[in-house]
């Protein structure tokens, strides 16, 4: 009558024994244990034979290594992922780019023009489609940018000639005071 | 308690012999297939593949090659191409079932290679206990052969046969207790 040793640790190795994947040590411990323990050795008997009675299945070794390709490295996941990531900060700066620009010649349209078939887009950002004028308002749009062309600019060389002539004004009429 | 992947021996492991292999080394493989298709043709006809063991074990380790930056060694090689295998078996059988030309799957078709090879045991005791596996369940004689056979832990058991590691020990020692009053009572 074959029964279940207690000792579980010892029979859940009893495969790993049979294959001889049990490290040294263990090896020895479990033998030990075999030689005063009949379930066990009856168990590690049922393994064996199971282990001794595989069918062997004839398989083409040569062939199949034959039909292995050799070798060829892929790029790796995370190199396309920062190819990915550097395509996405290249488009998006130049749409930044291109926004910015967009925005500084804009705001100069804008300004004085609303009023002349302008449509606005943004507060900063006014675009004039010329087409949608009449005679009139196209004249009144070439006169706001006369007008737009005289204003002063932040550009301190366009903007000193302007000052100069301002202040010569009172200066002028204080000295002769 | 310690085990080895592999037996203890002075043989390059697996993972030597893939490292050889992408360098450039063809034989590396052919060891590896060497090493495991024998396991390899015995897990495919245990899965009940029986007419074309040998076109699923060369499309396994095609596949296995094909695909082996993608192995990050978190298994041992030889479960993750039963794995492959396993997967191969599969979609042949879905395609066939499609064609109608065989039955479906079920736990049934894992069916191993006790039905049909004991005339092929010469000796008396090897005989009575493959006849005794041969009555277990579809799982219990599933996972037995996986475990005696192949050798694979609980752990890998229950990744390949998407199951838990407690359900795959249970159903081992189940199958050895059936085993053992089996031999009993003959």
């Amino acid at each position: 009558m074959m029964n279940d040793c207690q000792n579980v640790e010892i029979r859940e190795v009893l495969p790993e024994l049979a294959h001889g994947t049990l490290a040294e040590v263990e090896r020895v411990r479990v033998q030990e244990h075999l030689g005063a323990c009949d379930d066990c050795a009856a168990e590690l008997a049922i393994i064996r034979s199971v282990l001794e009675s595989a069918p062997v299945i004839p398989i083409d070794v040569t062939r199949i290594g034959a039909a292995i390709p050799p070798y060829r490295r892929k790029s790796s996941g995370m190199k396309r992922v920062y190819m990915e990531l550097a395509a996405a900060c290249l488009i998006g700066a130049v749409g930044i780019s291109a926004l910015v620009i967009h925005n500084s010649s804009g705001a100069g349209v804008g300004q004085g023009s609303a009023s002349v078939g302008a449509t606005a887009v943004d507060p900063g950002i006014a675009l004039v489609n010329t087409n949608d004028l009449s005679d009139a308002g196209l004249a009144q749009l070439t006169k706001d940018l006369d007008n737009l062309q005289a204003m002063p600019t932040s550009d301190p060389e366009s903007v000193t000639p302007v000052v100069l002539e301002d202040l010569a004004g009172p200066l002028a009429v204080g000295d002769s005071a | 308690m310690e085990v080895t992947a592999q037996p203890v021996t002075d043989e390059p492991t697996d993972a030597d012999l893939i490292r050889q292999w992408r360098n450039g080394d063809g034989r590396a493989a052919t060891r590896l297939v060497e090493r495991h298709a024998p396991g390899l043709a015995r897990f495919v006809t245990g899965e009940g593949e029986r007419d074309s063991v040998d076109e699923v074990v060369q499309d396994t380790f095609v596949r296995a090659f094909g695909a082996i930056d993608s192995f990050r060694g978190d298994s041992a090689f030889r479960t993750w191409l039963f794995t492959i295998a396993r997967r191969l078996i599969l979609d042949r059988r879905r395609s066939e079932r499609r064609s109608r030309v065989v039955s479906t799957i079920d736990e049934g078709d894992a069916v191993t290679t006790f039905d049909a090879l004991d005339t092929m045991v010469a000796d008396e005791s090897m005989l009575r206990v493959r006849r005794a596996v041969a009555r277990l369940s579809p799982k219990q004689k599933e996972v037995f052969t996986l475990r005696l056979e192949q050798g694979l832990s609980y752990k890998e058991i229950a990744d390949l046969v998407g199951s838990t590691e407690g359900a795959a020990r249970v159903h081992y020692h189940n199958a050895m207790r059936a085993v053992k009053e089996f031999l009993d009572d003959e």
